[in-house]
């Protein structure tokens, strides 16, 4: 066996192995990547300060008030995920990097604060459509449209935040529909929105929206 | 006018991604042994590759760039999963574990090399990178990538032959 060989057999092997990852996904994670570094540097120390306020806030036993520290592995270690209620009626959702294990833990806290939320893992840039129990809708025909996905999930803000924080604005979620957050293995996250079901995002159909819940 | 300068990028990066994916894909996926592991990192090269695309477009070897970043990425994911702790109650993957596609002895034989010699490999044979290039994305010396491959086909060459020799004596 001469080396041509070995190459041709080494390239035969792995002849089916395939990328499956859709185009658009690959696009739409760019473009967030894009628009993240458009944000202006004064904002991302802004974002900076509060992220080190949060993690100080969740080291600190008995500070939760309104916020709800995930991941609870003991002393010593920052809080996976904070969620805080904002006076503008919406919800920020702060992850701390590659610590997000407890996504139940998140999912139990939205949904208490009345989000009809679904947390999973559903593997970096995996297109989540196999979300069990959960329809989820795309952007494009027969999905929901942009401008709802914006007024969801930036609310009066223009803009992402950061690649570690979100908001939910539950008065904007239509009756009927829920979140799915898909937090990826390095803390990054994906919004999308899914068909309210009791098996996806734990609410009836038709009950699927909520200011009502929660504190 | 500047409309049309993106669509025209999308379209460049699309041709790009549907000629260069599986090749990134396998190239990685030699290196880090997972499919889905590798998936997900060719994923987010390209994604960075998309989000920087005036920039890697006018690189010498882009596809070498886009494996470099998945190499980078999964460098750095290691180095923060090995702090962590793992906990279960999470939602698994709806799609399992990938099926093994990959020829399981050669697999054995090529997993079985130092990783340098897998690296190496791997961007020779599927990127068809020269040796020249090879050494820049694996930041070594030219020499030691010709060294490297030398003792890495000689190994694979051995062991393919013994397991040959051993399939015709059964």
């Amino acid at each position: 066996m001469n080396d041509p060989d070995v190459i041709t057999a080494v390239k035969a092997s792995y002849a089916e192995i395939h990328m499956d990852v859709p185009l658009d996904v690959i696009v739409r994670r760019g473009r967030r990547l894009r628009a993240q570094r458009r944000l202006p540097g004064l904002a991302g120390a802004a974002g900076t300060v509060t992220a080190l306020a949060l993690a100080v806030a969740a080291l600190v036993p008995g500070s939760g008030g309104a916020r709800a520290p995930g991941n609870g592995t003991g002393t010593g270690r920052l809080a996976a995920w904070t969620v805080v209620s904002q006076q503008d009626g919406g919800v920020r959702v702060a992850l701390r990097g590659a610590y997000v294990r407890d996504v139940a833990g998140l999912q139990d806290k939205l949904r208490s604060d009345g989000i009809p939320a679904r947390v999973a893992r559903i593997g970096y840039l995996r297109p989540p459509l196999n979300v069990p129990g959960c329809h989820v809708f795309g952007d494009g025909p027969g999905g929901t449209s942009y401008s709802l996905w914006r007024k969801i999930f930036y609310g009066p803000h223009t803009g992402p935040q950061s690649i570690h924080a979100f908001w939910v604005y539950r008065s904007a979620i239509p009756h009927g529909l829920g979140v799915l957050v898909d937090i990826y293995y390095d803390g990054t996250f994906g919004l999308y929105l899914v068909k309210a079901s009791p098996q996806c995002t734990g609410t009836e159909p038709s009950l699927g929206t909520g200011d009502s819940a929660g504190s | 006018m500047r409309r049309q300068g993106v669509s025209q990028e999308q379209a460049d990066f699309a041709e790009f991604y549907q000629g260069a994916r599986d090749d990134c894909l396998r190239t990685v996926l030699a290196t880090v042994r997972d499919v889905d592991k590798a998936q997900d990192l060719v994923a987010e090269a390209f994604a960075r590759a998309w989000a920087s695309w005036r920039k890697v477009s006018r690189h010498p070897a882009p596809r070498a760039w886009v494996v470099r970043t998945a190499l980078n990425l999964s460098v750095s994911s290691w180095r923060r999963h090995r702090r962590e702790l793992p906990l279960t109650g999470h939602d698994a993957p709806a799609y399992g574990p990938a099926p093994s596609r990959v020829d399981a002895e050669l697999a054995a034989v090529l997993q079985r090399l130092p990783a340098r010699q897998r690296q190496v490999v791997a961007l020779r044979i599927f990127l068809d990178l020269d040796t020249a290039h090879t050494a820049e994305v694996l930041g070594i010396a030219p020499g030691t990538v010709t060294a490297h491959l030398t003792r890495a086909l000689t190994t694979l060459r051995t062991e393919l032959a013994a397991h040959q020799s051993e399939g015709d004596r059964s």
